[in-house]
């Protein structure tokens, strides 16, 4: 039978012979009604693909959702305080994204979308179009007929990658969706009098501490808002970020993310946790990261 | 240019004498060394070598694939194509087109269809399907794809793993052509004693996760990249909406932008080669073009392998390919 990696060459010639391509060639469509086993994309690396099917699910494909959003006119700021319209934007605008995901997910058949990333990207440097985007894989449960009532009416969306999905189902709990909450503040600039009493002190910034504290509260207690609205019983993964985007230093959005998720009915606490050694390491998949961490640190120097 | 004749007698003087076609001299001499024994190199980490010895492969040298392009917007309606200097660093002689915008459109299109694939698909002035500017890019990832595969299979090599994918954009020159380059390049590997074959596989995977995903029954086979342009005139409520004072989606920017990324996840399923078989993809990389408030094109790339079912009957080794679960994973 020779090796493991002869067999493979000599069972890869036979496939590509099959079809008659050449290597990275695009084939020319088949037809229109080759969907019978259609083949299924997914953005899951392999460890995370693995694990997903070893607790039973399978990929049924690469999902999107994307909302390209204008931003309303946004007047004089002045003082603390929300700043309504750019807080409303960016919430309903990531609804829309995640809303457009979790409707292709219903189309393809999908219970689930693991590994939901959002990401924000001003258009053309204009600080009032902005695209938001949701990627992630649809996941169902292995052997699942398509359009049964095995399928949620709502499928849910997940922050986690595959393999903190495995370990949530490991560990008895379902993700039950995503929960955000968005805060956009103004912080007010400093008067003359006040900027000449402390420019040469060191205190603390009284009205600096109070704003990003109550936004920071304000986007918190509206991710535990969706949350509570979804019944779940506590949010795992929850990040917070800070993003100035493109209004200069004042204004910043405090967004906060993560999975809301619910235990199953016949939960044990069976997790162990084991010590491994990863063959791979990341010099090459991220040469970037590396290369800015050797710069810093020599700054630093 | 006086660069061509040159060129080929390089090629030609190479230790096997072999022509790689768009490939530059340098390049092949390089493959020429590699195929006549010079050192190997590889882009796999030390660790995932070791993976890659235990499914009975070695390393075969690092290859790859570049294209260097440029294409005239479509109001330039001027023939383009790539430069065949080599000094410019082109090596693909393709003549290209523009994109292709074929009616004005006069309002908002609600109702997208899309037709069956390969057709291409006209509604109102919306084209989003084959368009010239699409058949450029794609065929240019295609080429890319193709010159990193002529190289490995110069140097005898069955399969090149761990392919990275990238362009680089020169931006626009004078008159709003756009210019990038497409680059992929890869580890190639050899199976020791097993005759060369026409069609090595390829793959974006480390060599960490082919062993893998050979230990779990499975083979990669082969490297894509969808790709999809889609392009749109505005229309009238899309304007009204950008000059709006209020919050509100542009829909026809993300209906365009949704299109795009899934006419190219449909690109990728197309290659059809064997049924049921999985498609694991990259991030998809997607590039807006704004043209004077009357165009909005996407530009959608998803670099994928594709992986099939393998049962075998050897041994790996003792080491263990599980997937691993780190407990303090970055969300």
């Amino acid at each position: 039978m020779g090796s493991i990696a002869a067999q493979l060459v000599s069972s890869h010639e036979d496939v590509v012979d099959h079809t008659k391509t050449s290597a990275g060639a695009p084939v020319p469509p088949t037809g229109s009604g080759g969907d019978v086993e259609a083949s299924v994309t997914t953005d899951l690396s392999v460890d995370e693909w693995l694990l997903v099917d070893d607790s039973g699910y399978e990929p049924c494909g690469l999902l999107f959702g994307v909302a390209v959003f204008h931003i309303g006119l946004v007047g004089v700021l002045t003082g603390n305080g929300e700043v309504d319209t750019l807080s409303s934007a960016l919430l309903r605008a990531r609804e829309l994204a995640t809303g457009k995901l979790q409707a292709e997910a219903r189309r393809v058949g999908a219970t689930g979308v693991v590994g939901v990333r959002l990401s924000i990207d001003q258009l053309g440097g204009k600080s009032h179009l902005a695209r938001f985007m949701a990627i992630g894989t649809g996941i169902r449960p292995k052997g699942a007929a398509v359009g049964t009532e095995s399928q949620p009416a709502t499928p849910f969306l997940t922050a986690l990658s595959g393999q903190e999905f495995a370990l949530l189902l490991r560990g008895g709990f379902l993700p039950v969706g995503l929960v955000m909450g968005v805060c956009v503040y103004h912080v007010r600039r400093l008067g003359p009098l006040t900027w000449l009493r402390t420019y040469s002190q060191s205190i603390e910034m009284s009205a600096y501490t109070s704003a990003l504290y109550a936004a920071r509260e304000l986007a918190m207690v509206r991710l535990q808002a969706e949350a509570l609205g979804l019944q779940a019983e506590g949010v795992v993964g929850m990040t917070t970020s800070e993003l100035s985007h493109v209004w200069g230093s004042h204004v910043i959005e405090f967004f906060a993310m993560g999975t809301a998720i619910t235990s199953l009915p016949d939960r044990q606490d069976l997790l162990d946790p084991t010590f491994v050694l990863s063959a791979r390491d990341n010099v090459v998949s991220d040469p970037g990261a590396i290369l800015g961490d050797d710069e810093r640190t020599r700054d630093d120097k | 240019m006086t660069d061509e004749p040159s060129v080929s007698e390089q090629e030609s003087s190479s230790p096997r004498g072999r022509r790689l076609q768009g490939v530059p001299p340098a390049g092949s001499r390089r493959i020429g060394d590699l195929q006549s024994g010079a050192p190997w190199s590889s882009q796999q980490a030390v660790g995932a070598e070791a993976t890659l010895r235990d499914i009975g492969f070695e390393p075969a040298g690092v290859v790859m694939g570049s294209v260097y392009s440029y294409g005239y917007p479509y109001r330039a309606r001027l023939r383009s194509g790539t430069s065949s200097s080599y000094g410019s660093g082109s090596y693909a002689n393709s003549t290209l087109d523009g994109p292709m915008l074929t009616k004005r459109s006069g309002g908002y299109v609600h109702d997208w269809s899309i037709g069956p694939a390969g057709q291409p698909v006209m509604d109102m002035g919306w084209t989003w399907e084959e368009t010239r500017s699409q058949q450029r890019h794609r065929r240019i990832a295609s080429e890319a794809v193709d010159h990193l595969v002529q190289e490995a299979r110069a140097i005898g090599a069955h399969g090149v793993v761990g392919i990275q994918f990238g362009t680089t954009s020169m931006g626009k020159d004078g008159i709003g052509a756009d210019v990038y380059e497409l680059s992929v390049m890869g580890t190639a590997v050899r199976a020791p004693g097993v005759e060369p074959v026409k069609h090595p596989f390829t793959t974006h995977l480390a060599a960490t996760d082919v062993a893998k995903l050979v230990a779990h029954g499975y083979a990669p086979v082969s490297f894509h990249v969808g790709i999809s342009v889609v392009c749109a005139q505005l229309g009238a409520t899309t304007r009204r909406s950008l000059r709006s004072m209020d919050n509100g989606e542009v829909e026809q920017y993300s209906e365009v932008t949704e299109k795009s990324l899934q006419i190219a996840r449909r690109d990728l399923e197309r290659t059809s080669l064997s049924a049921g078989s999985v498609i694991l993809a990259a991030t998809p990389l997607v590039h807006v073009n704004r043209s004077m408030n009357t165009t909005y094109e996407a530009t959608v790339r998803i670099p994928a392998s594709r992986v099939r079912r393998f049962e075998h009957s050897g041994v790996q080794s003792g080491l263990h390919y599980q997937p691993i679960v780190r407990l303090n994973e970055q969300p």
